[in-house]
């Protein structure tokens, strides 16, 4: 169990000033606050085109009329409501022996889901374990509900593994090109998570990668004869544990492999249009959320 | 291969313990994470790039295990046998021929005692199919057999017997440390063969093995009866006119009374008279192994001693009896002692030789006779200078001079150049008289630089003839200008070259030419014309022998005056030796007076005399030495150098196991 340290007024009240800056491509739901390419309602002027047959006569520019002795229809943008779905990596891997990195993850996941419910969005959590991802909230629109779920966030438990894939891909209420997906993990799993985002961009949603990982993972700074126990192993003798001299060469080993890890990742998400970031828990959350989020433009 | 300590394996239980530990060594800490999955990452990576990681590992351990058996190894002195512990007996004999061996006891001498010893032993070795090695320890040792088995038994013994039948034993002292290095070839190659020493000289140290057991069997063949008078050295002292003989005596083994005789030839003569003879004896007490001096001297310088020492005792000279020359003197002890070799001594004097010189000038000064007369103190107990100056206008014979060892001409030239001496030509002026026929030089006529000096130079300043001068001292302000002939050999030259000293070293022709008058020369002044005189004499008339008394095997150094020396011994007429070229040497083996015979260039005959004694420590039949060398050198360096190697086995291992510990429990 893991009690997030960041979730309280004055984290929250720094996020009011920030939105999430939704591709205007989606379709969303009506009302809400995310402008949309399509032309809608709003007062908000957009362009001109010419009156076609069965046009609102009412909405014909007049002015233009007197000027071109032409019909011109006045448009307005238009603006959504989206579904904005965060996926959170409940393994053992991501806070069972290590809290801060847990509450670093439930933070994130709270600061995008506030962002969310403030700008009108509906918000759905859900809690990867195993091979299903649990949605214990259920879709959340407005504060008022978001915050009766921050209550119980702080009881959230990580334990087992999480097949990503298998979560995401299961989920029934994931709608074609409404919102946002977000998947928070620190993606050190034997499943294909990569099948999973595939999935998302087939719904053409939005997708946000967020891995969260601590400054030990970043460079080990334990040498010698080590017996590497996996968080998410069930005993002593799991495949997962493994006996391993770190030594020089194996700890520069072990960095190459981390900097090739993170840039397939990022290969990958470059290629399918998919923002991802990476983050370590010593980061404070304040420069992810001002800082990295707001560079690959997901805040604004 | 054998180990010197099979204990040192030991050590390879450190193998045993090095296996347990790298299999209880995997001590790995526990260190939960939270995933495992980028570490297997890295291991696909580590694999990649570095895929001799195991055989690393492996290797280490190989090297450890290589390490602590080499230790073990070096621990447990491995040696390889190269030769097995010999079956049978080796025995080496050194038979002792020193001089002293000669002595003799009812017919038998220490030698042929020593050699019969040997022949009995050689028979008992090769009876029980043992090998003898034989070697005759003299002045420069030798084997006479090395390693003679039962097949070479009758030639080994015939060899033996022949050393007492010709009587190799020698008259000088014998190297025993020469004898023993001998031994150390068989010694290493057989370290069980044991060494025999026959001998008469008893040994306060003999080296012991790691046993107990002495190094080399001292075997003493002296006999109690034996004793030795001996005369050990004898010479005459010129002290006031008169000589004073001084006669060093012993005796070994016993207290004698005994009396010194001295018979002396030739005594008072001169270049004429032959002199008379005297001899004088005294009797005197000798204590056991104790030397005393005996002095005849004239009776005045014995009143005017002040007191007698107590090993000296004093025959004082009558005045009938004082000798101011004399031929020789021959010192004896009438004594049937065991060793009658040194019981005589000759001291050779000969008599001064009259040396003949003359000297002619148109323009006669007293510097040239001066230096003459200053060579006559320098040789005179040498020789007796007779110096004849021939008076100006004195016509020269026409048979040219002759009878004269020594011609000096100053400004002038003979007509006939003297054959039978030699000949010093200063400042030849051709003005005077011309060079005499087949001089072989030419006088071209005098040179000078305009009143200036100037300073000459060596064309070879290694030749006898200018030592002690330094040519760049000698300066000159004219001479005649001299061309020489090929018999010639210029020695000092003006600085264009131009010979100014010559010198003609020819059978029949010894002539020196300086081409400058002393007048014109600071020669006269640096004393360099004195010492010329003296390199003259000195290379044209040397001393036969340094001195006139030596030692067995002692090297003699000749020179001679003629083309031909011979040396004979008194003993031996037919071992007549030639000399040719000079200076010679020889090595004189035998003891007694040698005679010196030669016939200088000029004709006349000289006979020398010397003395070849016994050497006196040889005198000293009861000779004790402090200690004998040790043949097993090896074993003396093995004693005396720990080797050090199984400290350093035993540091690396415990440096290994350091290692281990510090490893371990930076790991743990």
């Amino acid at each position: 169990m893991a009690e997030s340290f960041y979730l309280n007024d004055k984290f929250f009240s720094r996020l009011e000033t920030l939105a999430l800056n939704l591709r205007t491509s989606l379709a969303g739901y009506f009302g809400g606050k995310h402008l949309v390419s399509t032309y809608g309602q709003t007062v908000e002027f957009s362009d001109f085109r010419e009156y076609q047959l069965g046009d609102d006569i009412r909405r014909i520019d007049w002015n233009l009329y007197s000027r071109f002795e032409k019909y011109f229809l006045k448009l307005f943008t238009d603006e959504r409501q989206m579904q904005v779905q965060i996926f959170l990596d409940c393994s053992a891997s991501m806070g069972k022996d290590n809290p801060k990195k847990s509450s670093y993850a439930i933070a994130a996941a709270a600061a995008l889901g506030f962002l969310a419910v403030h700008n009108m969005d509906k918000l759905s959590f859900h809690l990867m374990r195993g091979n299903r991802a649990d949605n214990p909230f259920g879709t959340m629109i407005g504060k008022k509900a978001f915050f009766r779920a921050m209550g119980t966030f702080n009881d959230l438990e990580f334990t087992d593994d999480a097949d990503i894939e298998a979560c995401v891909t299961s989920t029934p209420d994931t709608s074609v090109n409404n919102g946002l997906t977000i998947i928070i993990s620190d993606f050190f799993t034997e499943s294909n998570w990569k099948k999973a985002v595939d999935y998302l961009c087939y719904k053409k949603r939005q997708v946000l990668l967020i891995q969260v990982m601590t400054p030990d993972e970043y460079d080990p700074n334990y040498d010698g004869r080590v017996n590497l126990i996996d968080s998410e192993a069930e005993d002593v003798s799991d495949f997962r544990n493994m006996k391993v001299k770190i030594t020089r060469s194996m700890q520069k080993a072990y960095e190459e492999a981390m900097a090739d890890f993170k840039q397939d990742i990022k290969d990958f998400c470059s290629r399918r249009g998919v923002d991802f970031i990476s983050v370590s828990t010593d980061t404070p959350i304040e420069r992810v959320l001002f800082g990295e989020l707001l560079k690959v433009g997901i805040m604004a | 291969m054998t180990l010197l300590t099979p204990l040192g394996l030991l050590g390879l239980i450190g193998i045993i313990v090095l296996i347990i530990i790298y299999i209880i060594k995997p001590n790995y800490q526990q260190k939960v994470i939270s995933s495992t999955y980028v570490w297997k990452l890295s291991l696909k990576y580590r694999k990649k790039k570095i895929p001799v990681n195991k055989l690393r590992n492996f290797l280490i351990i190989l090297c450890q295990i290589l390490i602590l058996t080499a230790a073990a190894l070096i621990l447990a002195e491995p040696v390889q046998v190269i030769k097995q512990k010999a079956d049978h007996r080796e025995v080496i004999a050194i038979i002792d021929s020193s001089a002293s061996m000669r002595t003799e006891t009812g017919g038998e001498t220490r030698f042929e005692r020593a050699v019969n010893l040997v022949s009995e032993l050689t028979d008992d070795v090769m009876g029980n199919s043992g090998t003898v090695s034989v070697i005759l320890a003299n002045e420069n040792p030798s084997f006479l057999a090395e390693r003679y088995n039962g097949d070479n038994r009758a030639v080994l013994l015939d060899e033996l017997s022949l050393l007492v039948d010709d009587d190799v034993c020698s008259y000088g002292v014998s190297n025993i440390e020469s004898a023993i290095v001998l031994c150390e070839d068989i010694l290493e190659d057989n370290p069980e063969a044991e060494v025999h020493l026959f001998t008469d000289t008893t040994y306060k140290y003999v080296p012991k093995k790691k046993n107990g057991d002495s190094v080399i069997n001292v075997v003493n063949v002296s006999d109690e009866e034996e004793y030795n008078v001996a005369i050990l050295d004898a010479y005459s002292v010129y002290e006031d006119n008169f000589y004073t003989f001084y006669i060093d005596v012993a005796c070994y083994g016993q207290e004698k009374n005994v009396t010194v005789n001295v018979s002396i030839t030739g005594a008072n003569g001169d270049g004429e008279f032959q002199g008379t003879e005297k001899d004088y004896s005294h009797s005197v007490l000798l204590s056991r192994d104790k030397t005393k001096r005996i002095v005849f001297i004239n009776k005045d310088l014995y009143q005017d001693m002040e007191s007698e020492q107590e090993d000296v005792e004093y025959y004082p000279l009558e005045y009938d009896e004082r000798v101011f020359s004399y031929k020789e003197v021959f010192v004896y002890i009438v004594e049937d002692d065991s060793f009658q070799d040194d019981n005589n001594f000759l001291i050779y004097d000969g008599g001064k030789e009259v040396v003949k010189i003359m000297y002619k000038s148109p323009i006669p000064n007293q510097f040239f006779p001066a230096v003459i007369q200053n060579l006559r103190s320098i040789y005179k107990d040498k020789w007796d200078f007779w110096i004849t100056e021939i008076k100006v206008g004195t016509e020269e014979p026409d048979q040219g001079y002759s009878g004269f060892d020594f011609y000096f001409f100053e400004h002038e030239m003979p007509k006939k150049m003297p054959t039978d001496g030699i000949v010093f030509l200063c400042d030849p002026d051709p003005n005077r008289a011309p060079p005499p026929q087949k001089a072989d030089f030419r006088v071209e006529g005098q040179y000078h630089w305009n009143g200036n000096s100037v300073y000459l130079q060596a064309e070879d300043d290694k030749h006898p003839l200018l030592n002690f001068i330094n040519p760049s001292t000698i300066s000159i302000s004219m001479y005649n200008r001299i061309t020489y002939g090929s018999s010639y050999t210029p020695l000092l030259l003006t600085p264009d070259g131009k010979p100014v000293l010559a010198v003609c070293d020819e059978p029949d022709a010894k002539i020196v030419v300086l081409g400058f008058s002393v007048h014109y020369s600071n020669l006269a002044i640096n004393e360099g014309i004195a010492v010329l005189l003296y390199n003259v004499f000195e290379y044209f008339m040397p001393s036969t022998v340094s001195s006139n008394s030596f030692e067995i095997n002692e090297q003699i150094t000749l020179n001679a005056r003629g083309r031909e020396l011979y040396v004979s011994n008194e003993y031996d007429a037919e071992d007549l030796m030639v000399f040719e070229t000079f200076p010679a040497s020889f090595t004189a083996t035998m003891p007694g007076t040698y005679t010196l015979s030669q016939t200088t260039f000029a004709g006349k005959p000289i006979e020398e005399k010397i003395f070849v004694r016994i050497p006196a420590s040889e005198s000293n039949i009861w000779d004790t030495e402090d200690a004998l060398g040790n043949p097993f050198k090896e074993i003396e360096a093995i004693d005396y150098f720990n080797d050090l190697m199984k400290f350093v086995a035993l540091a690396m291992v415990i440096i290994l196991f350091i290692e281990w510990w510090l490893h371990n429990r930076e790991n743990g």
